[in-house]
């Protein structure tokens, strides 16, 4: 920190130009240590996933693969049904980004920009039911499911995604609190019904929450382990997350096949967020309507 | 006049209903019902097959006079929360002031830095366990570099939870993501007035930043709390025997629900300490709420 | 208008929520529409019902009788290599013993099984057999999860209990009734390096016999750096846990089952007052720490490593020196007495075959219980993956006695103490626990910090009573 005011007053001397780029320069440097932090386990996992049994178990640890092990990643991924566990974590992923921005974002609108008796309680339950352990909910939940007939299928992974989670519907309307009521009070004005301006106006200018919420329910869905177990019944529709803690067993875990075949699945969530993050920091579109 | 004002307000009533009804109709069918029946286990003997009976405050009475590790339990996890909450908070908007500049790789890093919350499970337990080895380890490494002897961290009863919670800061993707986007989300003519009149980058920081992304430190810091007073996952895998020590260090206020509800089925007595919990951290989430009036910036001078 | 849309939309999306349940092969597609009678009263009925949940079963097994074999399912979590092979091997040969029933292996992540395996009772569709923790079958046998075996066991004649170890069966035993039938356990032995031994110029073929011999030995065999580290430690008593130790210093688990508390035993205290002196407070327990520390990812493994010259762990854990380290020189030994001529005493754990408590076919699952357990399947199973089987005729057959651990196994087993996590007093060793730490800390005296955990422990028996 001290470093930065540093450079400020130093910046103050010379053009603005320079300025920024001493800032620039320290930024970078600052992230680049940082980020060590971050290459390190991703280090660790590659070079375990490449290492012999024998390897990984020779002292002291070595930091490289001495015979690196390229069929580790293939071995991995044919030793189980994990092709068909992909697809099935695809598909679960899919309905949970769908339902996650569709209920979140209209739930939240709800919340943030309309005026209705009982809001506040009912935001508030919304904040409990993030506060209780899931634990003590687990079984209760699990009878319901299994008394609605849907243990066994994938409902009860995709059918709660369409109901909202407290967690997105409080995340968006932090969001939506910072769009100026004088854009909404405008297109009233006008006869667009709450509908309308949600749609062609809070979605559009909220895109970078809007991402968030893909990414971060993405994530969440292909991550998710305990809903999976519980429900998922025929190994057949089993999602990779259960897969891999097959790995892992009581005394004798297979730490190479875990770690590669944990590389493999953590791909799409880099595509994903690769692919989306020009979003979330291309900034919202406010354009000629922030006037007011 | 006034009519008019009603009728209109009914018909916000409406609107505002319809919208949260995705919401109200899963909780109303799926998700509230469980919940309230965890509230009622929790004056009963409940011990999810074969037990029911209704016990009165007996589960509470138990929890607050006799249970002998009950306030350990809620210390500890106080102890991880109060550290845990502010230094990620802190660290997750410092990171994303950095990544929000426009310099070379900003991409990579982005990804970089997201990535510890992706990473999950047991290869970053390992890898902890391995970085946080008193002896060959990364971090006292690094510190014997300084000069320092750093402590034996996970062996040592004093240092498990800062090393559980330099886990936590480590793993602030989500925090930086959200602030990454609500930065973004800052108009930009703000900030090209503030050039005009020549204001510091500090200042802009202070005056504009903060104050416009404030809604969004509020989540963090409701939603961290939250999370950090349901830690658990890592204390199962990095106690050598997952209950919580050395010296009962890392028994924390889940852990213990855990193992009362899945290791001796008392989910009766499970449901009370998760009641009571909800009860702490609604209080602290309320006060929080009153007091966001003087710091959070609204539209709507609420949050 | 526009209202009319969003309604619209809303009952598309819940239509197409719905629709969603034709993926699945469930027969309750209409259920997400029509669950709006309240959510509360339908899990409290869901909860009641768990407690008639042997009728839930018979609708199932009704499938099967056209003829077919009734299908049953046995849950655990061997899920990969010699393990998964082992018990589909056993599930194979029960199958072609018999033509009634096909039983059919699925395994679910370790320890994670069990908490579905709850979820699926308390809904009242269980698996039909399950391998369980051994320390709890009573916990289960109180809470109705497992079915009462005992007439099914007064069927099968006089002594059929008596073909597995006394101390496991007695764990399965809540209330004069019986849960569960032991399947495999475990004990404690002494592993020492024969080169070491020699090295260090003591006889490879005598093991420590006594805690001072231990010491001693240690001494002897312990490698100095010249920064002061150590190379090599004699003995790293850190591989088993406290509590383990503290079993296996007297034999006695901490309560009785008449609510007798024996944690504060001279023996605890004196086999405590050795850790601590001749271990962490004469190598300091930094050293030791970060020693524990190195190893305890459970990546690598010390004495493969030829980091330590001898410790304590199970007989299966052979079979790392053999795959990591062929060429070690090991002797194994039991664990050595606290005095002079004093029993030597060590601990185990193991697990249970049990059939939850609405399982569809019980006298099916029974069978497989049955023949699982035999001596037939336990040598099998002793012979693939090296576990101490709980059926005493299957673990004493000569077949296996090639392979030294199991001799010392044997040996070790008259005198391996089973703990069980007690219903007069739950819990109570992840009471005592934070105690024993505090002995190796340095913080309390081994009699200061077991008096408390012993008042602590009584308290906790009284609470129970």
């Amino acid at each position: 920190m001290s470093g930065k005011e540093h450079a400020i007053v130093k910046g103050g001397l010379t053009s603005r130009k320079r300025k920024k780029q001493i800032l620039n320069t320290i930024c970078f440097l600052l992230l680049a240590a940082a980020s060590l932090t971050v290459i390190m386990p991703l280090w660790f996992m590659v070079s375990t996933a490449l290492k012999s049994m024998d390897e990984i178990f020779t002292y002291p640890i070595t930091w490289y693969p001495h015979n690196p092990i390229w069929s580790n990643f293939k071995d991995a991924w044919i030793s189980a049904d994990f092709t068909r566990w992909f697809f099935n974590s695809v598909f679960v992923a899919g309905f949970a980004i769908l339902g996650g921005v569709l209920a979140n974002s209209l739930v939240a609108y709800g919340f943030a920009k309309i005026r209705f008796p009982g809001r506040n309680i009912l935001f508030t339950i919304i904040l409990g039911t993030m506060m209780i352990p899931e634990f003590v909910t687990m079984i209760p939940q699990y009878v319901l499911y299994a008394k609605l007939g849907w243990v066994g299928t994938y409902l009860p992974l995709i059918v709660p995604q369409f109901m909202g989670s407290a967690y997105f519907i409080f995340m968006l309307r932090q969001f939506y609190a910072s769009i100026p009521n004088s854009v909404i009070e405008s297109a009233q004005m006008d006869g667009a019904s709450h509908f309308c301006i949600w749609r062609k106006i809070m979605l559009p200018m909220a895109k970078p929450a809007i991402v968030t919420v893909v990414v971060l329910s993405f994530n969440w869905s292909w991550n998710d382990f305990l809903k999976p177990l519980l429900y998922l019944t025929d190994t057949k529709s089993f999602t990779l997350q259960i897969g891999l803690k097959i790995f892992v067993s009581q005394s004798n875990t297979q730490w190479n096949y875990l770690m590669a075949a944990s590389c493999i699945v953590l791909l799409p969530i880099i595509i994903v967020f690769m692919c989306l993050q020009k979003y979330f920091t291309e900034g919202m579109n406010l354009g000629g309507a922030v006037k007011g | 006049m006034k009519r008019g004002m009603t009728k209109r307000e009914k018909k916000e009533a409406r609107a505002g209903w319809l919208f949260i009804s995705p919401w109200l109709i899963g909780f109303t069918c799926l998700t509230g019902g469980p919940l309230l029946f965890s509230l009622y286990a929790s004056f009963t003997n409940y011990n999810m097959t074969s037990r029911m009976d209704f016990i009165g405050l007996d589960n509470y009475i138990r929890m607050f006079m006799k249970d002998p590790v009950f306030w350990k339990s809620l210390g500890n996890t106080l102890y991880y929360v109060l550290l845990a909450v502010p230094s990620s908070c802190v660290c997750a908007i410092f990171l994303a002031t950095l990544l929000n500049r426009k310099v070379k790789g900003t991409s990579v890093f982005r990804m970089l830095f997201y990535l510890p919350t992706v990473l999950s499970g047991v290869a970053v337990y390992q890898l902890w366990i391995q970085l946080l080895a008193p002896q060959s380890g990364l971090i006292n490494s690094a510190l014997r570099l300084i000069g320092i002897e750093g402590p034996s961290w996970l062996a040592d009863p004093s240092w498990t939870k800062p090393s559980l919670v330099m886990m936590r800061v480590w793993a602030l993707g989500t925090s930086m993501l959200l602030y990454l986007s609500s930065m973004n989300s800052v108009s930009k003519d703000l900030y090209e007035a503030a050039d005009i009149d020549g204001a510091s980058f500090l200042q802009k920081f202070r005056k504009i930043t903060l104050p416009q992304i404030s809604p969004i430190i509020f989540f963090d810091i409701i939603t961290n709390m939250t999370g950090a007073f349901q830690v658990f996952q890592e204390a199962l895998v990095m106690s050598k025997n997952g209950k919580g020590d050395p010296a009962g260090s890392l028994l924390f206020y889940n852990l213990h629900i855990y193992d009362e509800a899945f290791t001796r089925y008392n989910m009766g007595y499970a449901s009370a300490m998760a009641w009571f919990l909800l009860v702490i951290v609604m209080a602290i989430t309320l006060i929080n709420l009153v007091a966001s009036k003087y710091w959070v910036h609204t539209e709507e001078g609420e949050t | 208008m526009k209202k009319r849309r969003l309604i619209g939309l809303l009952l598309a999306t819940v239509l197409g929520v719905t629709s969603l349940a034709g993926c699945g092969n469930t027969n309750s597609a209409s259920g997400g529409g029509s669950g709006a009678t309240g959510g509360e009263t339908q899990t409290a009925d869901a909860a009641e019902n768990t407690e008639s949940a042997d009728a839930a079963g018979s609708e199932s097994s009704d499938t099967a009788a056209s003829g077919e074999r009734i299908k049953l399912e046995v849950w655990d979590w061997w899920g990969d290599g010699q393990y998964k092979y082992v018990i589909e091997q056993l599930c194979q040969n029960f199958n072609e013993s018999q033509d009634k029933y096909e039983v059919v292996h699925v395994n679910y992540p370790w320890g994670d099984v069990w908490t579905k395996a709850l979820a699926a009772t308390a809904a009242g569709n269980p698996p039909d057999i399950i391998i369980q923790d051994i320390r709890t079958v009573t916990h289960r046998g109180q809470a109705n999860q497992a079915t009462d075996l005992t007439d099914l066991i007064a069927k099968e004649g006089e002594g059929f209990t008596d073909q597995f170890y006394p101390q496991l069966m007695d764990a399965m035993i809540y209330d004069g009734k019986v849960y569960g039938l032991p399947y495999v356990t475990d004990t404690r032995i002494l592993y020492y390096d024969k080169d070491a031994f020699a090295e260090a110029g003591l006889d490879p073929e005598a093991p420590p016999q006594t805690w001072d011999e231990l010491v001693e030995y240690a001494r002897k065999l312990d490698v100095q750096k010249e920064d002061g580290s150590y190379e090599r430690l004699g003995f790293y008593p850190g591989t088993l846990e406290w509590n383990a130790w503290a079993f296996s210093a007297d034999g006695k688990d901490y309560t009785d089952a008449d609510g007798n508390v024996t944690v504060n035993t001279p023996e605890k205290v004196e086999l405590f007052e050795n850790i601590y002196t001749d271990f962490y407070e004469y190598y300091g327990k930094k050293e030791l720490d970060s020693f524990s520390a190195e190893f305890g990812s459970g990546m690598t493994n010390p004495f493969v490593a030829g980091k330590v010259a001898m410790w304590v762990n199970t007989p299966t854990e052979f079979t790392k020196v053999r795959d990591f380290a062929p060429e070690k020189n090991y002797g194994v030994a039991l664990m050595p007495a606290l005095k002079e001529g004093g029993e030597h005493y060590s601990w185990g754990g193991g697990f249970s075959v049990e059939i939850p408590y609405g399982a569809k076919d019980v006298e099916g699952s029974w069978e497989f219980a049955k023949f699982i357990t035999s001596k037939e399947s336990q040598v099998y199973w002793a012979s693939q993956v090296y576990d101490t089987v709980a059926n005493i005729e299957a673990s004493q057959d000569p077949s296996l006695m090639e392979i030294p651990v199991f001799e010392a196994a044997l040996e070790a087993m008259p005198t391996t103490v089973v703990t069980l996590d007690r219903l007069t007093a739950p819990g109570a060793s992840d009471i005592v626990l934070p105690y024993l730490d505090e002995i190796i800390l340095g913080n309390k005296t081994p009699q200061e910090a077991l008096d408390e955990a012993q008042a602590q422990v009584e308290q906790l028996v009284n609470d129970n009573k």
